[in-house]
């Protein structure tokens, strides 16, 4: 007993200390990208022949409501040299027909060429119009977001992938900005680019920009808001300062695309493709010993709505934990690999004890507490001690990722709204976080059971970052 | 959701018995009347407790009968009561007893037993330790000691490792979280001060600066007097960094804006107040975005006479600094050999070359520059943008010397060649095009390839159909029937029609299909 509580003790301490690290690394990050943006031009990217060309990936599945207008805002974006590329991953509604009316789409016999194995496609459309000239359009039977992702790839004509979701809201500069770090770079290669997501619920949206900023009605909605602030302008920049970011954002990440498809593309088995194929890049880069960066922007380029329900939450957090698992579990020859330098030491241990592990050490630490009551060993003043410093960490964090968001973006202008977020600081870990822990732990519930995964091949793992490419495609429903 | 309230609820209920089971072990104080007796004899006095003899046999007063005054006869401490009782026995032969009085209140020995245990409970008297008279019977005396926790005192906190590195940890939560709202309001209310701050200088720079620039001759604003000077810009305002600031970026920003005349206005002025000082300060500074600000100041304000100071930053192994200095002295040296960037140690990245390349293109508009001087660098970066100089530009006149090179440099250098050949379509190269065609580096190839289409021979085409007879990758094959369509569409459509692999097919459609001719 006396060792589990040292132990816990310890994981307090290192929660701590881990969470202090981020701020301050995270805080070194920002200042240096303020600075660095103080002097950057954006506008010679739109028309330099220097700059990168970009094919923008967008899967769509019952998208029908509302994919005419997502289309047009993402062909209206400043940039010279892209193309928008939809995939109709199967629709059961009128997407595609949708598409094909309003864009003057015409089936073509464009020349499919499977690099990477994805779903058949039945047909790929461009527009007799030239002014949409930039989109295709690939129908292609359901297979899900990764095996859409991959036949986008196959289609996919440029140097860099910008991987979005397509009811995201970009902003007109997101291309200009996102490519700089992989023009930046000079003696390393920028293998992918992660970008920060803005949370567009109640928010005022104009020309396909976020126009004026308020925080969600429902506690839920804002706790979100301040999740993505401590994940994205947070979590997100102290790891690419060190190098070490595992996870790019599914619905807004921009990747080479030449590595992408030397890797195999998107894995579509697991849940978690997003983080996976940058693991997978990065053990490809590590493997063979090239030196490379994932870069991150934290500029508000990109806007989504997130659930606000408690149910349809609970089911993306339980597939965020299961993708989770199923990553770290694939690529499980990294862990503490000093082969694979700061992924394999520090992020992949972080990801495994304060992502994955972290609902069912909580669980662990209830279950300890009330073991120590029952044989009244229990020390109110250390339970209460720690609770407090645990709680006063919660609220820590919390208020220096919105510290952030004020002192860099300044979005959430009102100070009504400010009023609101600094209150759901104080509620969340009581009111907010034993969700998400029962919601973390249904996810690794679910894992054992093996919903959703691919048992035999998650079990065994990836030996090389290559392997992918030998596993046979099969046809998933979305 | 009924369901987990109430699995909560039975937590909540079962937490709290085991409270109660925990505060429950309370021991029983003083057990029984003897050991009331004792404490009283060893306590002394006990507030709000006092005692009197009364007779033993009719209850009244002992003491009463000598004094009319109720108060005298209450005695403090118990072993004075006990003997005063004795000695009435020996002197006066008076039967005694003594009688509890609580808050001077007649009280049974029962209600005084349970008063005192009270006021012991709750810690309000602390039960006095007798005297180990003889040293030795530690164990036992430790045994009478009465129960008190050992974090009462302050000293206990740092007795104890554990409640003291906690009490540390929270202490510094405090500490840090104090320090940062302190930090972020002072941080928003110095931010709040400066957007106002600005807005005033602002209002108070453009006034005068229009008047110099509309009303004043570029002489008559040479020969201002200081004091005449001030009277626009006062002394004391141009003291303060801020205000320096909002006028040097007003100036910036009308300089971008302006042509001719109004140009040689504004440094002019930008002289005669002096920010060319400061901004000459900046290119010294130890951080490196002030030395990047001074860059951009000299860059706009064209600022020639610190082109030494700013030759010093273009090997800086700052990026941002680098980058600035090299985009500065390209602006405004009038070395036309581009030897400070042919001799660049480091390597180019796409975003410097992106911003160079906007300044050459604008200069070579201007002058002639001898951008061949970077094709000799040992830089391979220098001599990759060198040929995409060429390119863009549209120097022709130096395609041959980049034939000169093309055996001698690396197969990345000879795709950037050939590249800058095929987008310029001069068809009299076409020898470098063929033999890379034959190359072994895939990506060679399909630039060779792609750049036959454009600028290649009939000797191009048989190369061409040599390669596609060899099974080549999807990707490549697609190139070179694009380029042999292109080249030569009898030899295309004779291909085609022998050629009855499905893949060739595919590309055939693909080829022919008017609405994919861009992809």
């Amino acid at each position: 007993m006396e060792v589990l509580g040292v132990m816990f003790l310890l994981l307090s301490f290192s929660v701590i200390t881990t969470y202090i690290l981020i701020m301050v690394l995270s805080a070194l990050e920002m200042r240096d990208h303020r600075r660095k943006n103080q002097f950057a031009d954006y506008q010679d990217i739109i028309t330099s022949p220097i700059a990168p060309s970009v094919s923008i990936l967008a899967p769509a599945y019952n998208e029908a409501e509302n994919i005419v207008q997502n289309v047009k805002s993402l062909l209206s974006l400043h940039y010279g040299k892209f193309e928008v590329i939809i995939i109709n991953d199967g629709s059961k509604d009128d997407t595609l027909s949708k598409l094909i009316s309003a864009f003057e789409l015409e089936i073509t016999d464009f020349a499919y060429n499977e690099e990477i194995d994805a779903a058949p496609v039945r047909g790929i459309y461009k527009s007799k119009n030239r002014s949409y000239n930039r989109l295709v359009v690939i129908d292609k039977e359901n297979g899900g977001k990764a095996d859409a992702l991959n036949a986008g790839i196959n289609v996919s004509s440029k140097e860099i992938l910008a991987c979005i979701d397509v009811d995201c809201i970009l902003s007109h500069e997101s291309l200009t900005r996102m490519v700089r770090p992989f023009m930046e770079e000079t003696n390393r290669k920028v293998i992918a680019v992660g970008g920060a997501i803005g949370i567009a619920n109640n928010c005022d949206v104009q020309d396909g920009t976020v126009t004026t900023y308020r925080v969600p009605t429902s506690l839920l909605g804002r706790f979100q808001v301040i999740e993505y602030c401590r994940a994205f302008l947070m979590g997100r920049m102290a790891w690419a300062r060190v190098n070490g970011l595992m996870l790019i954002s599914g619905a807004f990440g921009f990747f080479n695309r030449e590595l992408v498809v030397e890797v195999g593309g998107y894995f579509p088995k697991t849940v978690g493709e997003d983080m996976e194929l940058v693991v997978r890049m990065r053990r490809y880069m590590e493997e063979r010993n090239i030196p490379y960066k994932v870069g991150f922007v934290p500029d508000p380029l990109c806007w989504t709505e997130v659930p606000e329900d408690g149910a349809v939450l609970s089911r993306q957090r339980n597939r965020w934990m299961r993708g989770t698992i199923e990553t770290l579990q694939l690529h499980r020859v990294i862990r503490l690999n000093p082969s694979y330098k700061i992924m394999g030491m520090m992020s992949y241990p972080y990801w495994s004890v304060f992502e994955k592990m972290a609902p069912v050490l909580e669980l662990l630490g209830l279950l300890y507490t009330l073991v120590l009551i029952i044989i009244g060993d229990f020390s109110a003043f250390y339970f209460i001690a720690l609770f407090i410093v645990l709680y006063l960490l919660s609220i820590l964090v919390s208020s220096f990722s919105i510290l952030y968001e004020q002192l860099s973006y300044n979005n959430y202008k009102d100070k009504k709204d400010l009023n609101k977020l600094i209150m759901t600081v104080f509620l969340e870990p009581m009111f907010i976080h034993p969700k998400i822990v029962y919601w973390g732990l249904g996810g690794h519930w679910d894992f054992i059971k093996g919903k959703g995964g691919w048992g035999q091949m998650i079990r065994t793992g990836f030996k090389k970052s290559e392997d992918k490419k030998n596993i046979e495609p099969t046809t998933l429903n979305s | 959701m009924k369901g987990k309230r109430a699995i909560v609820l039975a937590f909540l209920l079962f937490l709290m018995a085991q409270t109660n089971k925990v505060l429950g072990q309370e021991e029983q104080i003083l057990p029984d009347s003897a050991s009331f007796v004792q404490f009283l004899i060893n306590q002394g006095e006990i507030p709000g407790l006092e005692f009197r003899l009364i007779d033993a046999t009719d209850g009244t007063p002992v003491d009463s009968l000598t004094a009319t005054d109720t108060k005298i006869g209450l005695i403090s401490e118990y072993t004075s009561a006990l003997a005063r009782k004795d000695s009435l026995l020996q002197s006066d032969s008076v039967s005694a007893a003594i009688q509890f009085l609580i808050y001077k209140e007649q009280n049974t020995f029962p209600a005084a037993l349970e008063f005192v245990s009270n006021l012991l409970r709750n810690g309000d008297i602390i039960a006095k330790t007798p005297t180990n008279v003889n040293g030795k019977d530690v164990i036992s005396l430790a045994n009478k000691e009465r129960y008190s926790p050992t974090l009462s005192g302050t000293s206990a906190y740092f007795g104890d490792f554990k409640i003291f590195a906690i009490s540390v940890i929270i202490s510094l939560f405090f500490v840090f979280a104090f320090l940062m709202i302190l930090f972020m309001l002072i941080f928003k209310a110095r931010r709040n001060r400066k957007e106002v701050l600005l807005t005033v200088y602002d209002e108070q720079v453009v006034g005068p600066l229009s008047e110099i620039l509309f009303e004043k001759s570029l002489e008559e604003l040479e020969s201002l007097s200081d004091e005449e000077l001030y009277q626009s810009f006062p002394a004391k305002q141009l003291k303060k960094p801020l205000y320096n600031q909002v006028l040097v970026e007003r100036i910036l920003a009308l300089n971008k804006k302006m042509k001719g005349d109004f140009k040689l206005k504004l440094k002019a002025l930008y002289k005669r107040l002096q920010l060319d000082k400061a901004t000459m300060d900046k290119l010294k500074s130890s951080k490196w975005d002030k030395v990047v600000t001074g860059l951009v100041e000299v860059n706009e304000m064209d600022l020639g006479e610190a082109i030494k100071e700013v030759q010093k930053h273009v090997n800086s192994p700052n990026f941002h600094i680098r980058s600035q200095a090299v985009a500065t002295v390209l602006t405004l040296s009038e070395d036309i050999n581009l030897s400070f960037l042919r001799d660049q140690a480091f390597p180019l990245s796409r975003w410097q070359q992106m911003n160079y390349l906007r300044i050459i293109k604008y200069l070579s508009s201007n002058r002639e520059l001898n951008i061949e001087n970077l094709f000799d660098s040992k830089n391979q970066s220098i001599r990759l943008f060198g040929y995409k100089l060429v390119r863009v530009i549209g120097r022709v006149d130096l395609l041959a010397k980049l034939e000169e090179k093309f055996d001698g440099v690396t197969e990345v250098e000879k795709i950037e060649i050939i590249k800058t050949f095929e987008y310029l379509g001069v068809p009299s190269h076409t020898e470098l095009v063929n033999s890379s065609l034959r190359s072994e580096n895939t990506q060679l190839v399909i630039m060779a390839a792609k750049a036959a289409g454009t600028i290649g021979d009939e000797q191009s085409a048989k190369i061409i159909l040599e390669l596609l007879a060899g099974n080549p990758s999807f990707r490549l094959k697609m190139t070179l029937l694009k380029s042999l369509q292109s080249l030569d569409s009898a030899l295309y459509t004779d291909f085609v029609n022998r050629d009855s692999a499905l893949d060739t097919q595919t590309i055939n459609s693909h080829l022919s299909d008017p609405l994919l001719i861009d992809v």
